[in-house]
């Protein structure tokens, strides 16, 4: 018997018909209804990410997810093939440090047949070695490539000084070459029988689709999925004690350079004021590094939104690192100290309600939404409620905020010691009060 | 009477097209999903209107768009204007296009339109944001050239464009660093003019009640006449069979034979089949993925046309381990021969490819925002305006296999190519 638990429609900033419900098996559900249109989103995240992984078996999940979604018992790989033609559905997964996350897009008509399918490649999957040795080649080409760019491998530079030996966040979800290389198809059996667990497992859906419907749905497809899940150890704090700097050498016109510092948690009451604060960063780098002083083509900060341990951070290309770095450093010593206007404070709450309205438009960004809150704050809402705190925020809090939680900064910087004089890195303190 | 009014056919929300006076294309969609109104401005140019001695301009230019107007001559002024409103913009400059958008709360519609506005008809081109802007776009270059495949975009438009310059909307770094106020003036004096764009506006309005304010405010936009976009030539040849080798990321090989495809200026009669055609070849259960991956040595193909003005494409393509290119070569040959043969294509397949493509219309149609800044900017220009996008699922519903079978022999069949071999040793043309 599925249990429709409640619906919540009644906080202004959060979306309206959004529902919550859980399987039989205590898989937890949660739907936004859009009554308009024909596409819908449905997303499957499995918690755990970085922290159920070790040095040895950096992303096999990521091997054993697309390994099971090449085809299962009832539809091996040429049916299933069929199935995407016939539907055109897509598939986007992503694997972070807090949950892996598999995205279907497809027209309502098809959602039974391919949540059917979904679940059956997950719980029996055909995993023929072929087939996967296909799919693993491609994970590994995607994987160099990425890694050969070093707009891609700055921010593996800056995570070694910032993290500190032995975080969790150190292993990569999507592998590293040696692990990636080393999987075969037992691994991926193992790991999903390990890990496809109702406690695991989290389902958001944005579409048409009413809630009856789609509980019907998943009782009949992922109701199948075995109770039981995993428990998970605390995320440490990162090890940075001090400022530090990591330099890598590499031929490039233009150096990297990307800087860490901690943050508060998702749900912490300092969440909203630093996330606010390093949208003022970001739109002062802008002014700063760019308008001002043409330095770059793309400069930006932000923070991020992850399960316990969170950072800011701010990136830059140029071909003037160390100047770069000096200016980073002074706009985020303006607003950490409180020089800035309220006016940019205000710009940044502006700006969110309108990168909220974009992604309303956007099934797949709804099931994002819904997923990341929930997992972070067991509450779906804490995404869209910040827009709320935004708007009442002040230059004091921001610069409170900033100051209180960003303290050590690493930085991790690739450039060629032929075109930059490497001597004259250092690591710059962030320098609030 | 002002303007023509034309209902079009989308398939998630109404749209109206119409035509001021001074030759604007004006084209609303209504889409209630979300409190957000998007506004865009496109405009027929791009690198393809670029000569040596211009090669860069059309970008440089979407980058002076953002910068101080008439209206808010200073800059710092401008970011706080762009604050106040919650503004989230953009621009890009493509080959055959150049976008320029706004995404602001519905109920600052007014005040976007007339940001957007005053942007495109009275840019100040002030000299030193110009000279600031060489140095930005300068590094935007030079992180071009650490991508991975900079080498393979660099040796296609040698081989495949007539006029290189035409192919390559980052330009070159001397004319970058050239850039001034009176090359800016030329470029918006020939090209930004309401008669060479069309103002796209998609989201949370009623088209009827803002259709008097925009209709007042950009029939102020002066009527220009002076654009050669139409005229410009087809800027992409294949004289004979050629062969090149590119450098690529270590571990990674990829092939792609290329021809001529036929141009959406005056051949398009022969894309519908086009686009049946590459989606059918797309298919997962289609005997070119299953002769090729499933049971090749290739890890994905695929088979398409670009529907381009001036640089259409036809390619055959694909990623394999760079030790089996040559094998891979040769099998995709093959496959692509046994095109030709009778019976290979199949009813209940371009069924299939029609329906594919009527659902990539759906999905495509999603979004407002994605309406109004790539979906209806990419068919405005390369079909001429959006009659070739509102008949399009009739269009390909009406393709059969003898259609494709004509296109083949027409654009493929004993048509000399390019073909592409990429792989980590190294770079050489046969």
């Amino acid at each position: 018997m599925i249990s429709i638990l409640f619906l919540l429609a009644f906080l202004a900033s959060a979306p309206e018909n959004v529902t919550e419900f859980d399987l039989d098996n205590g898989i937890h559900v949660i739907s936004r209804t859009v009554t308009e249109g024909e596409v819908e989103g449905l997303s499957f995240f499995l918690v755990g990410g970085s922290r159920v992984l070790d040095e040895t078996n950096q992303g096999i999940e990521a091997f054993a997810l697309e390994a099971a979604m090449t085809g299962s018992a009832s539809y091996p790989d040429e049916r299933w093939r069929e199935i995407m033609d016939v539907t055109l559905a897509s598939w986007n997964a992503s694997y972070n440090y807090d949950y892996s996350r598999y995205h279907l897009k497809c027209l309502s008509e098809d959602l039974p047949l391919l949540l059917d399918g979904f679940a059956d490649c997950l719980l029996e999957p055909e995993l023929d070695p072929v087939v996967v040795g296909r799919m693993q080649n491609s994970q590994l080409i995607t994987l160099q490539s990425e890694l050969n760019d070093p707009d891609n491998r700055i921010w593996l530079v800056a995570n070694k000084g910032f993290m500190g030996a032995g975080h969790p966040y150190l292993l990569r979800p999507d592998g590293i070459p040696s692990t990636l290389s080393s999987f075969d198809v037992e691994d991926a059996g193992e790991w999903l029988s390990s890990r496809i667990k109702s406690g695991n497992i989290v389902i958001t859906h944005a579409g048409p689709t009413s809630p009856e419907m789609l509980a019907e749905l998943l009782e009949v497809s992922f109701g199948r999925v075995p109770e039981g899940g995993d428990v998970f150890p605390e995320v440490p704090e990162f090890g940075i004690d001090r400022d530090t700097i990591i330099v890598e050498n590499d031929e490039t016109l233009s150096a990297y350079c990307v800087v860490k510092f901690k943050a508060p948690p998702v749900g912490s009451d300092d969440t909203a004021a630093y996330s606010t604060a390093m949208g003022v960063v970001d739109e002062m780098l802008w002014q700063v590094l760019r308008t001002e002083n043409a330095l770059t083509y793309a400069v930006y900060g932000g923070s991020t939104n992850s399960y316990q341990r969170n950072w800011g951070y701010m990136y830059i290309s140029t071909t003037e690192p160390v100047l770069s770095a000096s200016l980073m450093t002074g706009v985020f010593s303006d607003v950490a100290n409180g020089n800035v206007d309220q006016s940019v404070v205000t710009g940044v709450a502006n700006n969110n309600r309108t990168i909220q309205g974009i992604g309303a438009e956007s099934m797949d960004t709804q099931c994002w939404m819904l997923g990341s809150g929930y997992i972070s704050t067991g509450d779906w809402r804490t995404p869209y409620l910040l827009q709320e705190s935004l708007e009442e925020m002040t230059v004091y809090q921001i610069s409170r905020a900033l100051s209180d939680w960003a303290l050590d900064a690493g930085w991790g910087i690739i450039a060629d010691s032929t075109v930059v004089d490497f001597s004259e890195f250092e690591p710059w303190p962030l320098e609030g009060e | 009477m002002l303007y023509t009014l034309i209902l079009m056919i989308s398939m998630n929300f109404p749209v109206v097209e119409s035509e001021l006076p001074n030759g604007l294309d004006v084209i609303i969609g209504e889409d209630h999903a979300s409190p957000i109104v998007t506004v865009c401005v496109v405009v027929n140019t791009g690198g393809t209107c670029e000569s040596p001695e211009s090669n860069g301009l059309a970008h440089f230019y979407e980058h002076m768009f953002f910068k101080g107007n008439v209206a808010l001559p200073d800059q710092t002024a401008y970011n706080n204007r762009m604050r106040e409103l919650g503004m989230i913009r953009n621009g890009t400059t493509g080959n055959e296009v150049v976008r320029y958008y706004l995404t602001v709360s519905s109920d600052l519609f007014d005040e976007g339109l007339q940001f957007m506005y005053d942007a495109i008809t009275g840019p100040l081109f002030d000299p030193s944001e110009i000279v600031n802007e060489r140095s930005v776009i300068m590094n935007e270059y030079e992180r071009k050239t650490n991508n991975p495949f900079w080498n393979l975009w660099r040796m296609q438009e040698e081989v495949l464009s007539i006029d290189k310059c035409r192919s390559s909307s980052i330009g070159v770094p001397e004319v970058i660093m050239a850039a001034d106020q009176e090359t800016m003036l030329e470029f918006q004096y020939e090209y930004y003019t309401p008669d060479n764009s069309a103002l796209i506006i998609t989201g949370d309005v009623d088209a009827e009640a803002i259709m008097p304010a925009v209709t007042e405010m950009f029939s102020r936009w002066e009527y220009g006449g002076r654009s050669d976009y139409s005229t410009l030539g087809l800027n992409i040849s294949i004289p004979k069979d050629t062969t090149v080798h590119v450098g690529g990321p270590e571990g990674m090989g990829m092939i792609r034979i290329v021809f001529v495809g036929p141009s959406m200026v005056d051949q398009q009669n022969w894309t519908y089949a086009a686009d049946v055609w590459g989606q059918y070849m797309g298919r997962m259960t289609g005997e070119f993925h299953n002769n090729l991956v499933a049971n090749g040595p290739f890890l994905d193909v695929y088979a398409s046309y670009y529907s381009q003005r001036f640089e259409p494409a036809i390619t055959f393509g694909g990623t394999i381990a760079p030790e089996l290119v040559d094998e891979g070569l040769e099998m995709m040959r093959v496959e692509v021969q046994r095109m030709f043969e009778d019976g290979y294509f199949v009813d209940s397949g371009i069924e299939m490819a029609s329906e594919q493509l009527r659902r990539h219309r759906l999905f495509n149609e999603e979004s407002s925002r994605d309406m109004a800044t790539e979906t209806f900017p990419f068919w405005w220009v390369e079909g001429g305006g959006l009659d070739y996008y509102n008949n399009y699922p009739d269009s390909l519903a009406a393709v059969t296999a003898g259609d494709i079978s004509l296109y083949l022999d027409r654009w493929v069949k004993d048509q000399p190519s390019a073909v592409f071999i990429i792989t980590p040793e190294g770079e050489w043309v046969e």
